[in-house]
């Protein structure tokens, strides 16, 4: 008796399961029809949407060339670092995934999804709130009444105004708002509208930014724009010579009802650390009853070399000490420590930084070096910083004019 | 355990949908020492925890140990958490190994096969009846965990409404409803390994094989979640979302990960379920 076609159901499942997958991605491919946007309506567009209340999940990933920071910055098991610094830089490698909520322009919650673990931005009319779960800390800030301040900068602006009559071509409305970026932007970038694509199962325009500049080593910046509401779906920077996007940040699931109003509200929990952020008024009134915490002197104008894309800014020497940015605590490896590098100090020591530093910077003729796929870090010698979106190359030969 | 086996044959008889012989089947699972000894191991983790954080309750060991460990001195329902986490990676899939991989292989060691198949439907029915016997023992596995770790850290600790990760809080009964929902998600996410475990203990006569190869694949494929180079792999794998049930601990929950956790499993499911019975059906039995 032949038995094998008991076997079938076995053959079948895989390829099912195979064809499903396929055609899956197959149908988030396709791109779908839509009436034909110029880069200027799309821009109009995008300006109008942006009191819409939504919510969804973002994926971000970045392929700059780094190590791995996530592991570096938050010891294994451990609790992560407060830092700010190394939780930017955190942010800025690796993936993440983040559930975001969206009213208006004032309400907003950021969930960071960590593995057994979450960080939380919240905003609401009032109050802003950052916790981090594995720490169990949170930071509270008042926020400055939004009505006083419009009302006062647009006094300002009325006051200003009557002083200087051109200021009363300031853009208003969202086609005023998208003429004069793309006045601004032209004369460096190509902005074209790059057919659609489909993002988080809607129907989107990609909007192409592409620098006309040999340089730069950003090839090129899409930005996928909702068709229905005109909210950015997802952006995406090109590095030239890479074939990986360099840093990818979108939806992967949205919705656009508006959420629950409870999940704007936050109330930390009993056995929290909350640190109180100082209001603006209060900050500046400590800044002056303590003139010594302010810089002796005025630290130089950092140097601008070049234009557009490939603009350079070189800090001088001994700014970033003067700049106190001396933001590494010394516990967490984190980019705080490359600005702790001081003019005079020992090469061996930079190196002794830390392992992290060791394996990001590269030694190059007059300093050494951070290349990553976007923006080249250098640090000369003599202890002048210079920065740009170019190759190090370019950023070594801008130091030695 | 022969004895305990050969109750189970004559019961079967007359089990149109199968009822009868699931029920004996896992009267038979329930009522063996080995079933109970795992338990009652997976049940000494909470305890173990429980306790040592008590004893050495000094304060001083923030910042390190497996996740929601600094929060058990606040908040004796963490103890659960703390357990579930530590007992995902390894205790879990033991125990899981060793229930999937005597399904058959053990019935056929014992020679106590053939008894269970006089009936000519009897090969389908059979698997289906081992495999939810082995998904039952999931859950109670999973459960005992969970409540061992919520009774003994009512016991040494002080208990209140519980921060979740999203740095709200939820009263004991909200929590209690979130702990059945881990419960719920930990036994979908070990259903693609009991899955693979009934696929091995069709292939052999040596049970103690079948649970080794099955313990053994669980720990190759969280092994290979961990390497980066095969981040392309990573989705496929079916540990791949065994510590996303801190996704039902966020406020409000995020079901995505139970949704893909269970659409993964069922892959896992329909594939080996699909292979047991390919080679269940067309296997000779001999014992």
């Amino acid at each position: 008796m032949n038995k094998n076609w008991r076997w079938l159901p076995a053959g079948i499942v895989p390829v099912v399961i195979v064809a499903a997958a396929v055609s899956g991605s197959a149908v988030a491919e396709a791109q779908p029809q839509l009436p034909a946007k110029t880069a200027q309506e799309l821009l109009e567009f995008v300006a109008t949407g942006a009191d819409d209340a939504y919510s969804g999940t973002v994926e971000q990933s970045s392929n700059l060339g780094l190590p791995d920071m996530a592991g570096v910055a938050t010891p294994p098991g451990g609790t992560s670092s407060s830092d700010p610094t190394s939780a930017a830089l955190e942010l800025l490698t690796g993936e993440h995934t983040a559930q975001i909520y969206v009213d208006g322009t004032d309400r907003a919650r950021v969930q960071v999804l960590d593995q057994l673990a979450e960080r939380d931005v919240v905003i609401n009319e009032n109050d802003a709130w950052y916790y981090d779960s594995r720490s169990n800390e949170a930071t509270h800030a008042v926020l400055p009444d939004k009505d006083a301040t419009r009302a006062q900068l647009e006094a300002k602006l009325q006051q200003k105004a009557a002083e200087y009559p051109e200021l009363q071509n300031v853009p208003r409305t969202p086609a005023e708002l998208a003429q004069t970026f793309l006045a601004t932007i032209d004369p460096s970038t190509e902005v074209t509208v790059d057919g659609t694509s489909r993002v988080a199962g809607r129907s989107a325009y990609q909007l192409l930014l592409t620098p006309e500049d040999s340089a730069t080593l950003i090839g090129s910046i899409a930005v996928s724009v909702d068709s229905e509401t005109g909210v950015p779906l997802s952006v995406s920077i090109e590095a030239k010579g890479q074939e990986e996007a360099a840093f990818t940040a979108g939806f992967s699931a949205v919705d656009f009802t508006t959420p629950d109003p409870a999940i704007f509200q936050f109330t930390p929990p009993a056995d929290a650390t909350v640190t109180e952020a100082p209001t603006a008024d209060e900050a500046r009134a400590k800044l002056e009853a303590t003139p010594e915490a302010m810089p002796a002197e005025a630290p130089e104008k950092p140097d601008i070399i070049g234009e557009g894309w490939s603009t350079i800014v070189e800090l001088p020497a001994g700014s970033a000490a003067g700049l106190g940015l001396n933001l590494g605590s010394g516990e967490a490896a984190g980019m705080g420590e490359i600005m702790e590098i001081k003019p005079g100090m020992d090469p061996e020591d930079v190196a002794g930084a830390g392992a992290l530093l060791e394996q990001a910077l590269t030694e190059v003729d007059g300093g050494r070096a951070l290349q990553t796929s976007l923006v080249s870090v250098l640090v000369t010698d003599d202890g002048r910083i210079l920065a740009g979106a170019v190759g190090v190359d370019q950023l070594v030969a801008a130091s030695q004019q | 355990m022969p004895a305990e086996s050969a109750v189970a044959s004559p019961s079967r008889a007359g089990g149109g949908l199968g009822l009868t012989l699931l029920v004996s089947e896992i009267t038979v699972l329930f009522r063996r020492l080995r079933t109970w000894a795992m338990i009652g191991a997976l049940a000494l983790i909470p305890i173990l925890i429980a306790v040592v954080v008590r004893v050495s309750s000094d304060g001083s060991a923030s910042g390190r140990g497996p996740a929601f460990l600094n929060s058990i001195t606040q908040n004796g329902l963490f103890v659960s958490l703390t357990a579930l986490t530590v007992a995902i990676p390894l205790f879990l899939p033991l125990t899981i190994g060793v229930v999937a991989g005597d399904t058959i292989a053990g019935e056929a060691n014992l020679g106590t096969l053939r008894y269970l198949l006089v009936a000519p439907a009897g090969r389908v029915r059979l698997l289906l009846v081992k495999y939810a016997g082995a998904a039952l023992f999931c859950f109670v596995a999973t459960l005992t965990v969970v409540v061992t770790g919520a009774i003994i850290g009512a016991l040494l600790f002080p208990v209140g409404p519980v921060t979740l990760l999203s740095g709200d809080t939820v009263g004991i009964p909200g929590y209690f409803v979130r702990l059945l929902l881990l419960a719920l998600y930990v036994t979908v996410s070990l259903m693609g390994l009991s899955a693979i475990g009934l696929f091995i203990s069709t292939l052999t006569t040596i049970p103690v094989g079948a649970m080794a190869a099955t313990a053994a694949l669980a720990a190759v494929a969280q092994i290979l979640g961990a390497l980066p180079q095969l981040e392309w792999l990573h989705p496929w794998l079916f540990t791949n979302y065994w510590l996303g049930f801190a996704d039902l601990l966020r406020e409000p929950i995020v079901w995505n990960s139970f949704a893909d956790n269970a659409l993964l499993q069922l892959g896992y499911i329909a594939v080996f379920g699909t292979l047991a019975y390919g080679r269940f059906s067309t296997k000779d039995i001999l014992s």
